[in-house]
């Protein structure tokens, strides 16, 4: 059950990880007396491992025929798009 | 398929057992229903007599805003109109409607005979019907709220809405927000766990898929407004200043937690009906839906996209624009799957030959209507945009056209589409093309000019406008608009009372010749047989299908344990499990819903001693219903056909049980995840209020250790299911613990002379610790329950479902309490 | 007439790259409504061809995930791009500007003159102004929409709002966060002068109100305080030093009354003294219904004298 859970869901939830992490940096990093540069840092390498370890689990599970599986690989690549969103933000809008 | 589990002819008893089985009560016992097809008409029948009357609301308020400077409607009454409208339209008829549309449809969809927890659906619809219709009543006599559906502290605080308007919104809603719950949980288990026999999740009808996303989103979205309108009420009635600035507030916070269930709400309201149309354009066309797993990854995605975007909301209020860009990006994510559905449905139509009836033309117009609204909502993602027409009448109509377009459009096609499965007849074709013109027509005329209104400077919620801006004409023109939309719905409600005959068992059949299971030969206790699913669309590819089911021929056609019962299979792979027996009609979750009403209106009111009264009463017929609940193993083993035998009665971590438990788990978490949320941003805004001196260490020490052991104690009473005097002993032990443990918390803030009304930060401590002392005391109840069950000899070491549920949240109440002092007594000695 | 306040008509700087971005999305989306008809009108009536095209995977792919990706991203572009313009410095000569929102007018403060007025901004054309908002009581928000978006009003919070009017001109604005009560009754004027205009118009706000002139304006001045409007008003100059309710210090030179809810005339003001509760339900002055119709008479000739 926690299998086909997570083969379904790993991309939206490395989707809503990653954004509660640049939101949560962006919106309190400052009161928590981080500098402009640090929370930058930090959005950046957030976005870099939640993009390569989407990447990494649709290369391992790229040989899995079963629904659930395809099904989950589609949702990871959306979500993919949905975190290259935001590394637009975060290349485009100043801190 | 050519073996059958059940070989013809059926034994003549069994129709007639089970049909005296599943039989509805008649008479004024029909109070005491529970089965899932009346109790879902119940629903959308009370549903669209709320959407009737905040649709007279709304055309009351068009008529007053039909010329400039009217002195139709007064300046007070129209603000409880347009809060009412909203709050109504929102909470009273959306949200149930698709929720009463899935108790109605699931089970027939998945051919089980009834949902796993029948009580509980009729303890939420008459809780939700009840509280409605008492929170709808208070317009009559100037006590409805006035303060917007969204209710913006400061000015719904005590200070500017001294009145108790607003108490009539938090107390209500909050309550009605918690039958939603109760549903969305029902909801859940029922998808999951109550599917026919290899219906694996990628051959689950879309519908379901959708409501699944619904109930899913419900779990984590509802619980964030319940703790605001549990933070706000205790602002008002005790002085907790959380959104007060001069003692470290934020009226933001509302904001944040508002939206946070606010704008996954308006996809909880579109998913359900995006998943009818999945339903009703293969049936329309005559083919399967093209790109099904698309549409299900677009559902999903949904689900989880529309978390990120509650500051959308938020665009005016200052928040830094970086912060502002992130809500932008997701909105945009979020248009991706919406764009991937409708193009399905488009290809889908190219596929076959789309037979133009009703319920097609309602799709064609939501179709329409809600790429409009699509659009016009990408446009209101953008930030810079969103400054301008923010709280506009751009809004006003950008709004309608998602949700009337996108939700109630497909309502009505699937009133039209689904209402033979429960009548003899179809509703009229030639009124229904009428109502459908009308509607369309209306709609646009009404909403497509309040674009325009906006974008020249009309605000939201006013209740008058001053001549010569040039807002006339285009307000005239939707005031027309509201009253041709208004009579197409009157048409379709003709149309109903005309045509619609309640009967299960001489429904209309598959008159649009579909192809899912809810079109089977259906009755009060669902299909006759259950029949194995091999496809997504099971009677196109057998056409012997209904013959075969009604004749019996298939799982489970008779009562083997003489009472009530449906399949209970793997969430995954749909394999049978246990046969579950669900309980029949009853007075109690009747009379529970009746009470938990009494007790939050009252307590709205003030009367506090006739409320505790009412909320007695609920416990006690609370109880009442779960003594009847944890049979047992009551009955061997039976075979339900082909040589599948299968248990009774299951406990542990397969159990329904177990699953709404843990549901209900989330629930929890959910809102003390809110919570702490809330403390932290809180802290952001107002450093200065968090303490220099803190509780000394010996106290939350105290606390802790009095958590586990109560933890321990529970776990060890496990181990002594058999031996009733150690259980009892344990679990007594267990309670004390568990109410020292909240004592010594509480007792250790109290001590150092902190007080909730000082400031925010005094306030929010003191809520973890009523959020806790709520789970203590639930906790403490169920333990006291189980002792009882142990002691009337319905507890034993095989009969444990009664223990495990008190178990699995106790554990959790442990955590909670352990995460709440961490974080109490840590965040501020690191912080500081 | 050009629209007074409307998001169509730009005279600021950021209402116009608004305007510019509002336009080219309404195109793209007549174009986009337009073309998804057109598709379901061919997927529904076209030859076997097309609707073989249309229900392949290859056009759900492209038309459903390709199309929407690719423009939303070269939107979303446009979009961050002036959601970032906004992040900006105040520029040296800005004017600086305090308005607080209160139920339900508008405070107004230049702040390096300390000229106090109410429900009415006079700008120079051309000139950066940095207005600071905060709110006295509910939420409020600011929106002048030929000028610029909105910005929130909200209690213990102080917003920045950087406009720049372009064009010369009168512009209505209006409370767009419902604020209870009289919501809809919550409106202002910014006026856009020429600079030198403007200067004049500053220099004479800060000066104390003028000596009234005529037996029926001096006798409004004494009815002022016995009638006792000077609790809640302040007419600097003289003894009236109220602090609740708006300035009344140069309130006959301003073009409207009760936040842009009546035409500023002696009419007008006598209307408004006897009878405000049914003009503006719930606002929070009292009506004057026992004043005679002499002294109400003297009150607004008064009050209007006051420019």
């Amino acid at each position: 059950m926690t299998r086909a859970f997570l083969q379904m869901l790993h991309g939206p939830l490395i989707w809503i990880s990653h954004f509660s992490l640049i939101y949560g940096a962006a919106g309190f990093g400052g009161a928590f007396g981080f500098s402009e540069h640090g929370i930058q840092l930090f959005c950046w390498i957030a976005t870099l491992v939640a993009g390569t370890s989407i990447l990494f689990l649709l290369w391992v599970g790229r040989e899995n025929r079963a629904s659930i599986s395809s099904i989950g690989r589609t949702l990871a690549q959306l979500s993919l798009v949905a975190i290259l969103l935001q590394a637009l933000v975060l290349w485009i809008v100043p801190f | 398929m050519t073996d059958y589990p059940h070989a013809l002819p059926r034994p003549k008893a069994e129709l007639a057992e089970l049909e005296k089985i599943w039989k509805v009560p008649t008479g004024f016992r029909l109070l005491t229903a529970v089965n899932n097809t009346y109790i879902g008409l119940f629903y959308v029948g009370a549903a669209l007599l709320f959407f009737i009357l905040a649709g007279i609301l709304a055309l009351l308020m068009r008529l007053q805003l039909a010329v400039p400077e009217n002195t139709l409607i007064d300046q007070g009454t129209y603000n409880q109109f347009f809060t009412m409208h909203g709050t109504v339209m929102m909470f009273l008829f959306a949200v149930p409607v698709v929720e009463a549309i899935g108790v109605l449809l699931l089970p027939q969809m998945q051919a089980a005979r009834d949902l796993p927890f029948p009580r509980l659906s009729a303890f939420a619809f008459w809780a939700y019907f009840i509280g409605g219709l008492v929170f709808f009543g208070s317009l009559f006599f100037d006590l409805a709220p006035d303060g917007g559906w969204f209710m913006y502290p400061p000015l719904t605080s005590t200070r500017f809405s001294p009145g108790e308007n607003a108490d009539f919104w938090l107390v209500g809603i909050g309550f009605i927000e918690i039958s939603a719950i109760a549903g969305a949980i029902e909801i859940i288990v029922g998808i999951l766990r109550t599917r026919a026999p290899g219906m694996t999740l990628d051959k689950m009808p879309v519908f379901a898929w959708s409501m699944l996303v619904f109930a899913g989103m419900i779990v984590f979205a509802f619980p964030a407004v319940i703790l605001a309108t549990f933070l706000l009420e205790l602002e008002r009635a005790f002085d907790w200043p959380f959104f007060i600035a001069e003692r470290g507030g934020d009226p933001l916070l509302w904001q944040h937690l508002f939206w946070f269930f606010g704008h996954p709400e308006v996809y909880i309201i579109f998913l359900p009906a995006a998943g009818m149309v999945s339903m009703i354009v293969p049936t329309m066309t005559g083919v399967p839906l093209r790109a099904y797993k698309l549409i299900v990854v677009a559902l999903v995605a949904t689900g989880f996209f529309s978390f990120g975007l509650w500051v959308h909301h938020m665009f005016a209020t200052g928040i830094p624009e970086l912060s502002l860009a992130f809500f932008s990006a997701a909105s945009m994510a979020v248009a991706i799957p919406s764009g991937i559905q409708v193009f399905a449905w488009i290809a889908t139509i190219a596929a076959g030959r789309l037979r133009l009836t009703v319920p097609s033309l309602f799709i064609l117009g939501f179709l329409a209507i809600f790429v409009i609204g699509g659009l016009t909502g990408v446009m209101v993602a953008m930030v810079p945009f969103d400054w301008q027409v923010h709280d506009s009448y751009f809004i006003v109509a950008h709004l309608h056209y998602v949700l009337f377009g996108g939700m109630v459009f497909p309502v009505f096609a699937a009133i039209y589409y689904w209402l033979p499965a429960v009548s003899p007849g179809r509703l009229s074709e030639r009124l229904g093309r009428w109502a459908f013109a009308l509607m369309f027509a209306g709609f646009n005329v009404a909403f497509f000019p309040m674009h325009i209104a906006g974008l020249m400077g009309m605000p939201r919620r006013v209740y008058t406008y001053a001549e010569g801006l040039g807002w006339e004409w285009y307000n005239l023109v939707s005031t027309i608009g509201a009253f041709t939309l208004a009579a197409g719905v009157a048409v379709v409600l003709a149309d109903v009372l005309l045509n619609f005959r309640l009967s299960l068992a001489g429904n209309a059949g598959n008159v649009w010749r579909a192809g899912t299971l809810e079109w089977l030969p259906n009755s009060a206790h669902g299909t006759r047989s259950i029949p194995p699913v091999t496809s997504r669309e099971p009677l196109w590819d057998d056409e012997k299908l209904a013959g075969d089911v009604d004749a019996g021929r298939y799982y489970l056609p008779g009562a083997p344990t003489g009472g009530r019962e449906t399949l209970v299979t793997s969430a995954v792979e749909a394999v049978p499990q246990y046969v579950l027996q669900v309980q029949g009609p009853s007075w109690r979750p009747f009379f529970a819903a009746v009470f938990t009403a009494a007790f939050f209106l009252l307590l709205t009111v003030k009367l506090v001693m006739p409320a505790l009264l009412c909320g007695v009463l609920t416990l006690a017929m609370i109880i009442a219903w779960l003594w009847q609940t944890d049979p047992g193993v009551n009955h061997p083993p039976v075979d339900i056909g082909g040589g599948t035998v299968l248990p009774v009665y299951v406990t542990g971590s397969s159990s329904h049980s177990w699953w709404a438990m843990v549901i209900l788990l989330l629930v929890a978490a959910s809102l003390f995840i809110a919570l702490i949320f809330s403390y932290l941003y809180i802290w952001t805004v107002s450093p200065e209020v968090w303490p220099a001196r803190m509780p000394a260490v010996i106290w939350p020490l105290a606390s802790a250790v009095a958590f586990i052991l109560s933890s321990a104690a529970i776990a060890f009473a496990g181990r002594m299911l058999a031996r009733r005097w150690a259980l009892c002993l344990s679990i007594i032990l267990a309670c004390l613990a568990l109410a020292a443990a909240w004592y010594f918390e509480f007792q250790g803030q109290w001590q150092s002379g902190l007080r909730p009304s000082a400031s925010s930060y005094a306030a929010l401590v003191y809520t973890v610790t009523a959020v806790e002392g709520q789970l203590v005391v639930t906790a403490v109840i169920m333990g006291l329950y189980t002792i009882t069950r142990s002691l009337a000899g319905l507890l034993t070491p095989v009969r444990r479902a009664t223990y495990d549920n008190t178990m699995l949240l106790w554990h959790y109440t442990v955590g909670q309490g352990l995460l709440g002092l961490l974080i109490v007594h840590g965040f501020p000695r690191l912080a500081g | 007439m050009e629209a007074q306040q409307s998001v169509l008509s730009p005279a600021g700087a950021d209402a116009q790259s608004i305007a510019t971005l509002s336009w080219i999305m309404f195109c793209a989306a007549a174009l986009i409504f337009f073309g998804v008809v057109l598709i379901t009108i061919f997927a529904h009536k076209g030859n076997e061809a097309w609707r073989r095209r249309l229900s392949s995977n290859a056009f759900i792919f492209c038309v459903g995930i390709i199309f929407p990706t690719v423009t939303l991203v070269a939107l979303l572009i446009y979009g961050l791009m002036l959601t970032g313009a906004r992040v900006m410095a105040t520029e040296a000569d800005a004017l600086h500007i305090e308005v607080v929102g209160e139920q339900w007018w508008w405070r107004v403060r230049y702040t390096e003159s300390g000229a106090v007025t109410a429900n009415e901004i006079r700008v120079p054309v051309g000139r950066q102004v940095e207005i600071k908002l905060t709110s006295a009581d509910v939420i409020h928000s600011f929106w002048a929409p030929n000028l610029a978006g909105k910005v929130d009003m909200i209690p213990g919070v102080v917003n920045v709002i950087r406009l720049r009017a372009t064009k010369t001109g009168t512009y209505r604005g209006q409370c767009a966060e419902y604020c209870g009560g009289p919501h809809a009754l919550m409106a202002f004027h910014v006026i856009a002068l020429e600079p030198a205009q403007f200067e004049e118009w500053l220099a004479e706000q800060q000066r104390p109100a003028r000596s009234p002139t005529g037996a029926l304006q001096i006798e409004g001045e004494s009815r002022f305080i016995s009638k006792g409007c000077n609790a809640c008003h302040t007419i600097r100059g003289t003894a009236a030093n109220g602090a609740i309710g708006p300035d009344l210090t140069h309130v006959g030179g301003r073009i409207s009354l009760a936040a842009a809810t009546l035409p500023n005339d002696v009419r007008s003001f006598g209307r408004w003294i006897r009878d405000n509760q049914h003009i503006k339900p719930n606002n929070r002055m009292p009506p004057f219904g026992v004043l005679t119709d002499r002294e109400l008479a003297a009150l607004a000739a008064y009050l209007e004298g006051l420019q």
